[in-house]
């Protein structure tokens, strides 16, 4: 029953990743941004929820939608100020910006916050058995708090406004502006929804390890190697590529070598680049 | 790029590389100048690379400390455990970083966009998992000590100004390479590339080719680099190649201008002084490095040296406009 332990685990990292996939992908189909600092916002997501559950409320949940909140606002920003002067330029120069930005939050939150870890304590440590498996509250937290995300999301591009005009600026920017879709707000939005996501994200897997400034590095990895595999831009491919990735992983980890599980990332990429270059649902 | 203004420029480098040492070698706190000239040439060296790459073929590799990092290791691991003089230490080092170049980036340039990027990103984890975890060969975390120092002819080596010097030609070697290809059909079909994939294809450019070629090369010299730095420290760990080495190595090129021959080194200065001029804030200088970053990158795309070609643009018009006036009257 070992293998349906690992089998859970890799549930749990998936759905993590794919919400954190989920934005960079958002951004990336919608502003042609390759957010390095993702992983940044992320890591800015779990310490802000930290910061509210220790010093304004004792409560989580509290915490986690004012830390969703705070990061949106915080990313409309960052959009505003580095990002929309360089739409028009080579994408190489909005690349280099987010390289600009994970040196800054990174160095940021090392004055704010200290190099040391801090523990961000939810208080759900219970064990649960599930038949022949156990499993503590915070990890179901994780799933359930990822599925409820991912589901929410999806509604949004769908059913919304603002996600339909998201996907009319992705699938043509020029021709949605021409159909009447504010380019700017909706870049603005797009932003701000993904960053949310990513402190989303690090409010659900920041319990499980200690919070640190560079937190971010190894997450942003594994969320560009999902959109990879998934196929850019395609928000299904995200789902299934986190899944497939956070599983393989887990296995991985479990059956081999638990110190090479980074290792895990590199090959799918490569075999992915190799194999199928437009991933498993690009458009090629 | 005037080939005739750069050429006028190289005399000028190589006396300043060959005076510079012996000048500031002579001050009071000479070895602290050299030290810093030695890193210097380090860094432009790495720089040189990725600007042959980011500037002048538009793709971005953010795991450049790892093939800086493989140069010293392969070298060091030479000598050490091989007993290889260091004048063949070096130029495998080099060799080391071409070939994980190329095996890395075969796969990866084929696409347009950004799965260099991140493939690049992932091999510098995949590498530092490697120094790291490959204890026999490697010494895990507590890195590889006592590193010798290279020997010829009866110079020591181990003093600062020979390894200066040693230094100082590897650099100038690295910004001639670079400058050479760049001026040459190659360079233009890198460029090409730059502007435009598409239309590079379509006009015959085998811009995967190219695209390989010039990673090769810049991963070639961070090989050849890391291979430098390993023997001037004399002590190499899993710390000194990480992705934070990466995008510092990012940051000098682009603080100095993307696309210059000259802009590694200006921005290389910027790093190496920075910590001195901005000591009373010292806790800051990394974010501050980080801010400037983006400034530049919105504000000022070519950097330094962007600037200073527009402000010698500028005075060269202002003098032909006052000939132009002095010949109407």
């Amino acid at each position: 029953m070992v293998f349906l332990q690992f089998l859970l685990n890799g549930v749990m990292l998936g759905s993590a990743y794919t919400v954190v996939a989920l934005g960079l992908t958002l951004m990336f189909s919608i502003m042609h941004i390759v957010n390095f600092a993702h992983g940044e916002i992320f890591m800015l997501g779990a310490y802000v929820c930290w910061v509210i559950l220790t010093q304004v409320t004792g409560n989580y949940w509290v915490a986690f939608l004012l830390s969703m909140v705070i990061v949106f606002f915080i990313g409309m920003l960052v959009e505003r100020l580095c990002f929309r002067p360089l739409y028009e330029k080579a994408h190489i120069n909005m690349f280099i910006v987010s390289l600009g930005l994970v040196i800054v939050l990174q160095e940021a939150a090392t004055l704010i916050w200290t190099g040391f870890g801090k523990s961000l304590n939810t208080g759900y440590k219970t064990v649960r058995r599930i038949g022949q498996i156990f499993i503590t509250d915070e990890r179901l937290i994780v799933i359930g708090g990822a599925v409820v995300l991912i589901v929410a999301a999806l509604l949004f591009f769908q059913k919304a406004r603002a996600g339909k005009a998201m996907r009319a600026a992705a699938q043509h920017r020029m021709g949605a502006r021409m159909v009447g879709v504010d380019i700017n707000r909706v870049s603005s939005l797009a932003f701000g929804v993904g960053a949310a996501l990513a402190a989303a994200a690090g409010s659900l897997l920041g319990p499980l390890s200690m919070l640190t400034p560079t937190m971010g590095g190894t997450v942003v990895m594994k969320a560009f190697v999902i959109i990879i595999l998934g196929g850019m831009g395609s928000i299904g491919g995200a789902i299934i590529g986190g899944y497939v990735l956070g599983i393989a992983e887990s296995l991985f980890a479990g059956y081999a070598w638990s110190e090479w599980q980074p290792a895990v990332g590199f090959v799918i990429l490569i075999l992915v680049l190799s194999l199928r270059p437009q991933g498993l649902f690009g458009r090629g | 790029m005037e080939k005739a203004g750069l050429q006028r420029d190289y005399y000028i480098i190589i006396a300043v590389m060959v005076v510079l040492p012996l000048v500031l070698g002579g001050l009071k706190a000479g070895n602290f100048y050299l030290h810093v000239l030695i890193m210097l040439g380090i860094f432009t060296i790495l720089g040189s690379g990725i600007n042959l790459l980011m500037g002048f073929t538009g793709q971005a590799s953010i795991g450049h400390a790892a093939f800086f990092g493989i140069g010293a290791y392969v070298s060091t691991l030479l000598m050490i455990k091989l007993n290889f003089p260091f004048w063949a230490a070096l130029p495998l080092a080099g060799a080391a970083g071409a070939v994980s170049g190329l095996l890395i980036g075969y796969p990866s340039l084929r696409l347009k966009g950004i799965s260099f990027a991140i493939v690049t990103f992932a091999f510098g984890e995949l590498v530092k998992m490697i120094f790291v975890n490959w204890k026999g060969l490697t010494n895990g975390q507590d890195g590889l000590t006592d590193i010798p120092s290279p020997a010829l002819w009866g110079i020591n080596f181990a003093a600062k100004l020979p390894y200066t010097y040693l230094v100082m030609i590897f650099t100038l070697f690295a910004l001639f390479l670079v400058d050479r290809i760049v001026n040459s059909r190659v360079g233009k079909a890198f460029i090409s590339i730059r502007e435009d994939e598409d239309l590079a294809a379509s006009t015959g450019v085998n811009v995967m080719q190219y695209k390989i070629l010039s990673f090769v090369i810049s991963t070639f010299l961070a090989g050849i680099a890391g291979s430098l730095y390993a023997h001037y420290m004399h002590f190499i760990n899993p710390a000194d190649f990480t992705v934070a080495i990466s995008m510092t190595l990012i940051a000098i090129v682009v603080i100095g201008g993307l696309g210059t021959i000259l802009g590694p080194i200006l921005g290389s200065l910027v790093l190496l002084f920075m910590p001195e001029v901005l000591r009373p804030v010292k806790d800051y200088y990394y974010l501050i490095f980080g801010i400037i970053l983006i400034v530049v990158m919105i504000f000022a795309p070519v950097g330094i040296m962007g600037g200073l070609q527009a402000l010698s643009r500028k005075k060269a018009s202002g003098r032909t406009e006052a000939v132009s006036e002095g010949k109407a009257s």
